[in-house]
């Protein structure tokens, strides 16, 4: 279970809302969320703002990345009704984190990647921006899958689980994805 | 191994985890503090208070509406002792000038003032026809009955609007309260 302090994983199956037989998790707090219940709209959010948070971080700056998590939950609460599958939700949450991702990058300053609050820092700190710039260069499916699995510490299946991928799509573009980002860090992949 | 602790963390990859380390700094946290209320939802109404707002609503309806039905049964029923006064005052200023029965009492005096004529069945006519101008009178104060009962019907229906104005206006507050925190989340968008 990835260290997310105050999170729950609503696919562990430890969230609050207890489900009925025929009506999974998702879909209780979701049809809860829909009738204007905060407090189950607030554990979606628990729930998938890693996820969210790490779709951002991929495309936008570090800096913006946890007040446009904020907007894209808060357009998310205004539109639930619009949610054909609850059990999709995590995939719908994703598009929207998506759009808002380009709609603030169309808005953005050119150059403007580096965080305030590492800028001039140690040594350690400029080779974590480094790092996370070179995982932006990648193509948008191994940069999204990167971001979530090594920022955000989710595991493959919890990838595929809130993205709305299936597990072989998540496990390529981990793959993939990592020998790419060896090659633009000149890794030689020693471990394997 | 390497390959299942990209997948599942399971084995070890100096690698990677080197990389995590680095990148850990911009994973997403909560604020523990805040984790009651992760999201701000400035304006709105809370979820829990909006049943009690419409139960508010309801019961003002409710007491408006009996309100105006009791008042409908009041002045319909036992009314005040005032009220009857007038009503009947008033009905008897209907009444009275229709009641062309004082003809018919003058003639049956003349009629019983004549000793030629068979006077013990005059007076008894007379008598009948007394009866009979009572009945008549009473005709007459039930036809004229519409009258007071639609003053009585107009009162009754104007507490009746009155309570469904009430009502009405009170659920408008309550719609327009809460389009109106709809309106402004819209716009803080």
């Amino acid at each position: 279970m990835p260290d997310h302090a105050g999170a729950i994983y609503l696919f562990s199956r430890t969230a609050a809302a207890p489900a009925s037989e025929n009506m999974s998790v998702e879909e209780v707090l979701v049809a809860r969320a829909r009738s204007g219940d905060e407090d189950a709209f607030n554990e979606i959010y628990r729930s998938f703002a890693p996820m969210v948070h790490g779709i951002l971080l991929s495309r936008v700056p570090y800096d913006d990345a946890k007040d446009l998590a904020q907007e894209v939950f808060l357009s998310a609460f205004k539109n639930i009704g619009s949610v054909r599958d609850p059990r999709a939700i995590g995939g719908w949450l994703a598009r929207i984190a998506r759009n808002r991702a380009v709609e603030h990058y169309r808005s953005a300053k050119p150059g403007d990647e580096l965080p305030a609050e590492v800028r001039g820092r140690d040594e350690r700190k400029s080779e974590a921006v480094e790092v996370l710039d070179a995982i932006r260069r990648l193509p948008e499916a191994y940069r999204e899958t990167l971001v979530l699995r090594l920022v955000e510490g989710m595991t493959g299946n919890e990838i595929a689980d809130r993205t709305g991928l299936t597990p072989e799509s998540v496990r390529v573009n981990l793959h993939r994805g990592m020998e790419m980002l060896r090659k633009q860090l000149g890794i030689s992949g020693a471990g394997k | 191994m390497k390959n299942d602790y990209l997948w599942d963390k399971t084995g070890t990859d100096p690698e990677i985890e080197r990389l995590e380390g680095l990148l850990a700094e911009f994973r997403y946290s909560v604020d523990p503090a805040a984790a009651s209320n992760v999201i701000e939802f400035p304006g709105r109404v809370r979820s829990d208070l909006k049943p009690w707002i419409f139960s508010i609503a309801a019961c003002i309806a409710v007491a408006a509406s009996a309100l105006g039905l009791w008042s409908f049964y009041l002045t319909g029923g036992d009314a005040a002792a005032s009220d009857v006064a007038q009503v009947q005052t008033e009905t008897e200023e209907v009444v009275l000038p229709v009641i062309p029965l004082a003809e018919p009492e003058t003639k049956t005096k003349v009629t019983a003032v004549n000793p030629r004529s068979p006077t013990a069945a005059r007076p008894q006519k007379a008598s009948l026809r007394s009866r009979s101008g009572r009945a008549v009178q009473q005709r007459i104060k039930e036809a004229h009955a519409p009258s007071a009962l639609t003053k009585e019907e107009r009162f009754a229906y104007n507490q009746l609007m009155l309570a469904l104005s009430i009502t009405s206006s009170n659920l408008q507050t309550v719609r327009r309260s809460i389009d109106g925190n709809e309106i402004s989340d819209t716009e803080k968008r």
